[in-house]
């Protein structure tokens, strides 16, 4: 037979309508009863929005706190510093014209009653002191405006945690320097106190009469002045600090106005929620996997529905579109949730942290954060969905008759594949936009990347092991390894997801340890017991003899000291420097510095030389590695400091590799002899004891003798230094436990992807004669396999982690600790196998025969 | 007995054929190779006939089904479906043509669980972008006698209630080409009676070909034609007493 062209054509028909409008109608409709199946889908998503609304929110309600309490931090309008002696005159006259001055000085002093010693943070305040804000003071009536404060001659206002910590209450003497005073009140608040989570022992405020009277005021002490003015015209404000900069350009006078009201601050707000932003991303990258696996489940199951649709004329792209408005319909709803949580959640956040924090605090909801985060929902759901919906829509009309029930395999057309990767740089951006720092948001992402595609490969080597291991004879042992095993398990996915965060949690455990263990044998082997600072240069000789004069002291350093500010460096001033360089620090405050004739004990002189021990020319300075390496700078560059308003210029001709972890004391700078000698400094001391009784025979002796010498308990600060990595230790772990938070979505969206096939099988194997006890062995082991799988993974990357990290960041030497990396593997196994049966649990429950006759 | 016709391979001139097909042969892969499953059939049904094939399980009768619904794509051969050579045509093409000319019933009804009776009718007529699609699926409901169950959902019916739906769904765009595939084997035989009677009226009343694949040697005598289908191959074709009396 045959068939007349011209009676038939194949030209082909008109699509009809795939349009967006019947995408909604149908979506509408199919949703019914899609949104029980996205629960896991919903909580990853809602979670992830929810971090990063409230860590934006939380940093923009602290930046408007301090950008709105600017005076109050600033204790003015423009405030002038300097070190060792006050500004000077003209300085001082110039600023009077526009305003009302309030003069401080601030120094550290030892505080001692009958019984105890203690560092405190002194403070000597003026009549007009405070300009800004009311002082809160327990046990006195509350102080009004121009009311003065309770600061008479030989008293005191102390912090509460004198109270605490030596007993101290209101009318209580103790001494300061050679001078006896009385507690006239506890400081409850000190209006423009420096915003910060450090502080160098607690607050004493007296007036400038009894600080004079306490005779700590000498040359070389290290005082810090500061003149705060307030303006009596605020229109004056742009002129007053013109006026005032031009005057101070010389550099030892340092200005800040409203502008800058809390430096360090900033910096550490603007890193944090960089930091937080980015694990937070993290966890929504990661639950990402597990939105991918619920939206393959959730397709998988209406793969009938697609399949009919089709048998009915629905074009590929309406199935596309109605699934994807569907998709984004339940990530609206996340990403609402999570923006609400968000928009609440800074209220308690910032109640937690209102204890560190001394800005007051209002809070408001701030829409960029919020905007931000919720683009970083919707945009991570799309780039998750899109593969799977992409697959979707290659479902076959005829699967209605033959009963195929897995999704088509393979890559997704290449348009969709371009959309992902368009989708992609959508997310980059918005990363960028969040955290405003191109190469930690690129290296960051880039380093997430690479752990994923280690964990991938390391998942694959281990699925191929397992591959050739034998059948167990044990029947669950054997279902538990060819789930694991099979094509398409969701392996992968697992050990991605969970190992990510364990060995987030395996690099910390072991670094922790490692740095501990040598801080701890530092401190026993190399630590001195005091350092002794401020000690005159007329006390040093005496110091000396006291200090080595007492039995058990087996040695006693000493160094001179004083500060300076470095104004330039390798030709460059020092405000050009991007102060988000770790080493900044050297130039954003007062350096100490020292000279000497002859190269330290410690540190490595790796280039130049130094100087002759009878070198008297022209200043040359040595600087330790790391600091210059940063800074870009190097032997032959020169540095400029300014010392009490003198200019020094020296040239770097050497540098040493300082290892800051000692306990020696190091200085970034050292100057040639014949520099420095001249200007009021001081001299620092470092004993070391054989036992306890000599340590505080020696403080003892030293503080009988010299009242002005302040000594700083070592085991005090390795106590500071071991709270301080645990705090850092405890932010690593923060992304652990939220990237494991994001792995349980993971789990919890394999343990869903699979149910209708788990269900299927317990059905036949309970036809079969198989108990349920037998089922569940089964599952515990397949899901305990895939935890100790994604544990091993996470021992192995954690482990190189936190060697490299100790070897090569800290030059140390790296202990493995095996019991440590035990408990790992077993506390993922043993989560994991819970957790993955809880999920399933529910399809054990069901009893076979209606399931029986749906098969 | 009819005797096929050599060329022309059934009942039905070329020239009014609803459904053709010249030498279609299907060969699918599977894990011992290609198997083939339909070895060069050709036949042609017309306008408005009823056809019921039979033939043992895995005779090739669904792929059949499949091949004239455009769900399966010939190894070889030709087949045009309501004037179109389809043999090639892009899925969406096909798509298009299922929603404008063919109507299909499922053994398993296939409805959208998540969609009312009425929706479910509507959904072929929507996706013709038709602007009465809610008052045609309410009629074609009607014409099964499901006015009384527009809004329940798939799972609020029973399961000869759901096939009805399923039949109303099929006829509602008014299709050249009705294609059933065992329409009742999930329902007792009682209920069965009813929707066979049904699905014949709504055939006659939209003047469609019906194509009804089926075990029941009964019903398929219900029919104007019978087609055996054998190992891949037609082994018989005859019109049945019910077309004879027709004609």
């Amino acid at each position: 037979m045959t068939l007349q062209s011209g009676t038939h054509n194949s030209t082909p028909l008109p699509a009809g309508d795939s349009g967006w409008g019947l995408a909604w109608r149908l979506a509408r409709r199919e949703i019914r009863g899609s949104l029980s199946r996205f629960r896991v889908f919903l909580g990853a998503l809602m979670l992830g929005v929810a971090a990063i609304g409230t860590v934006g929110s939380v940093a923009e309600a602290m930046r408007d706190g301090i950008s709105g309490n600017a005076r109050l931090l600033l204790g003015g309008d423009i405030e002038m510093r300097t070190l060792y002696a006050e500004p000077p005159a003209e300085v001082v006259s110039l600023a009077r014209q526009y305003g009302t001055l309030a003069r401080t000085r601030e120094m550290r002093a030892m505080l001692q009653n009958a019984d105890e010693r203690k560092l405190v943070a002194l403070k000597a305040v003026d009549d007009s002191w405070p300009l800004v804000g009311t002082p809160e003071i327990v046990g006195t009536p509350e102080i009004e405006g121009g009311a003065s404060l309770p600061l008479g001659p030989g008293t005191i206002l102390i912090d509460p945690a004198l109270t605490r910590a030596m007993g101290l209450q209101v009318g209580d003497t103790a001494r300061i320097g050679s001078y006896e005073v009385t507690v006239a009140g506890i400081l409850a608040y000190e209006p423009d106190r420096s915003v910060s989570f450090i502080t160098f022992g607690p607050r004493i405020l007296m007036s400038m009469e009894t600080l004079a009277a306490t005779g700590l005021d000498q040359p070389g002490a290290m005082i810090t002045h500061r003149l705060r003015l307030l303006l009596d015209d605020q229109t004056e404000r742009v002129a007053a600090t013109a006026a005032l900069k031009a005057a101070t350009a010389d550099g030892f006078v340092r200005l800040r106005d409203l502008l800058d009201a809390a430096p360090g601050f900033d910096v550490f707000i603007d890193r944090t929620e960089v930091f937080l932003v980015l694990v937070g991303l993290t966890a929504l990258l990661i639950g990402g996997l597990g939105v991918a696996g619920a939206v393959r489940a959730w397709l998988s199951s209406r793969m009938p529905v697609i399949a009919t649709l089709k048998c009915l004329g629905a074009p590929a792209r309406l199935i596309f579109r109605t699934y994807l408005l569907q998709v984004m319909l339940i990530a609206g709803a996340g990403v609402a949730a999570g923006v609400v949580v968000a928009a609440i959640a800074p209220i308690f956040a910032i109640d937690l942290l209102s204890s560190y924090v001394t800005v007051p605090i209002t809070m408001a909801i701030y829409p960029l954060p919020l905007a931000i985060a919720a683009g970083f929902g919707v945009v991570t759901s799309f780039l998750f969905a899109l593969w799977p919906l992409a697959k979707a829509e290659e479902v076959r009309a005829a699967n209605l008759f033959r009963q195929l029930n897995s999704m088509p395999a393979g890559r997704p057309r290449g348009i969709y594949l371009g959309i992902a990767a368009v989708t992609l740089m959508v997310l980059a951006g918005l990363a960028f936009a969040a955290t405003r720092d191109l190469m930690l948001t690129a290296s960051f992402i880039g380093g997430s990347l690479a752990a994923i595609a280690l964990l991938a490969g390391l998942g694959e080597i281990l699925v191929r092991g397992l591959r050739r291991l034998p059948a167990p004879r044990y029947v669950p042992a054997r279902l538990a390894l060819s789930a694991i095993t099979r094509p398409g398990s969701p392996v992968r996915s697992v050990i991605i997801a969970f190992g990510l965060g364990l060995s987030v949690l395996v690099t910390v455990a072991l670094s922790q340890t490692n740095i501990s263990r040598q801080i701890d044998t530092r401190v026993s082997e190399d630590a001195p017991a005091w350092f002794f600072i401020d000690i005159q240069p007329t006390q040093i000789d005496s110091f000396m003899q006291i200090a080595e004069g007492t039995p058990g002291i087996s040695d006693v350093g000493r160094t001179p000291m004083l500060r300076g500010r470095i104004s330039e460096l390798g030709g460059r001033s020092s405000d050009s420097f991007d102060m988000k360089n770790g080493s900044a620090w050297v130039l954003r405050g007062d350096r100490a510095l020292t000279w000497s004739a002859t190269p330290p004990e410690t540190g490595e002189i790796i280039a130049g030389s130094w100087w002759q021990s009878d070198y008297s020319g022209p200043p040359l300075a040595s600087m330790t590695a790391e600091e210059a390496l940063d800074l870009g700078v190097w032997v032959g560059d020169t540095v400029v400091f300014n010392v009490l308003g003198r200019r020094i210029k020296a040239e770097i001709v050497n540098i040493r590799d300082v290892e800051w972890e000692s306990f020696s004391i190091n200085f970034v700078f050292v100057l040639s002899p014949g520099v420095l000698e001249a200007a009021p400094h001081s001299w620092m001391a470092t004993t070391y004891a054989n036992d306890d009784a000599a340590a505080t025979a020696v403080e003892r002796n030293v503080a009988t003798e010299f009242a002005n010498i302040s000594a700083i308990s070592v085991r005090e600060a390795v106590d500071t230094a071991q709270r301080v990595i645990g705090l850092l230790g405890a932010a690593v772990q923060l992304t652990a436990a939220v990237t494991l938070v994001a792995g349980l979505a993971v789990l919890a969206g394999t343990v869903a992807s699979t149910e209708a096939q788990r269900l299927a099988d317990s059905v036949i194997l309970k036809v079969l004669g198989a108990t349920r006890i037998a089922i569940t062995i089964a599952w515990l082991l397949e899901y305990a396999l895939l935890g100790v799988l994604a544990a091993a993974a996470a021992t192995i990357i954690g482990t190189i982690a936190s060697w490299a990290m100790i070897e090569t960041l800290l030059q140390s030497d790296f202990e493995m600790d095996f019991g440590l990396v035990l408990i790992t593997t077993m506390a993922g196994a043993a989560g994991t196998a819970v957790l993955g049966l809880i999920g399933a649990a529910r399809t054990l429950g069901r009893k076979p025969a209606p399931l029986l006759r749906e098969i | 007995m009819h005797t096929p016709d050599p060329d022309i391979g059934s009942t039905s001139s070329a020239s009014s054929a609803v459904i053709h097909l010249l030498e279609a042969r299907l060969s699918l892969s599977s894990a011992d190779g290609m198997v083939e499953i339909l070895r060069g059939i050709s036949l042609a049904i017309g306008a408005g006939e009823t056809v019921g094939v039979l033939g043992p399980s895995g005779a090739g009768k669904t792929s059949l089904l499949m091949i004239m619904a455009g769900l399966e794509s010939l190894t070889t051969g030709r087949i045009d479906l309501a004037g179109f050579d389809i043999t090639r045509m892009p899925e969406d093409s096909l798509a298009a043509l299922r929603r404008d000319h063919v109507g299909i019933v499922f053994q398993a009804f296939r409805l959208i669980p998540s969609m009312t009776a009425v929706q479910n009718v509507a959904v072929p007529l929507e996706l013709a972008g038709r602007q009465d699609a809610q008052e045609r699926a309410a009629a074609a409901l009607a014409s099964v006698g499901l006015d009384h169950r527009m809004t329940h959902l798939p799972d609020q019916l029973s399961g000869g209630e759901q096939q009805r739906v399923a039949i109303a769904r099929a006829i509602a765009p008014r299709p050249r080409i009705l294609l059933a595939d065992e329409p009742t084997g999930n329902l007792d035989s009682g209920t069965s009676e009813k929707v066979i009677a049904t699905l014949f009226d709504a055939t006659r009343a939209a003047g469609a070909a019906l194509v009804l694949v089926t075990h029941d040697a009964a019903l398929a005598e219900r029919c104007g034609r019978v087609l055996t289908i054998e190992d891949g191959q037609i082994t018989d074709d005859r019109v049945t007493a019910a077309g004879a009396a027709h004609q």
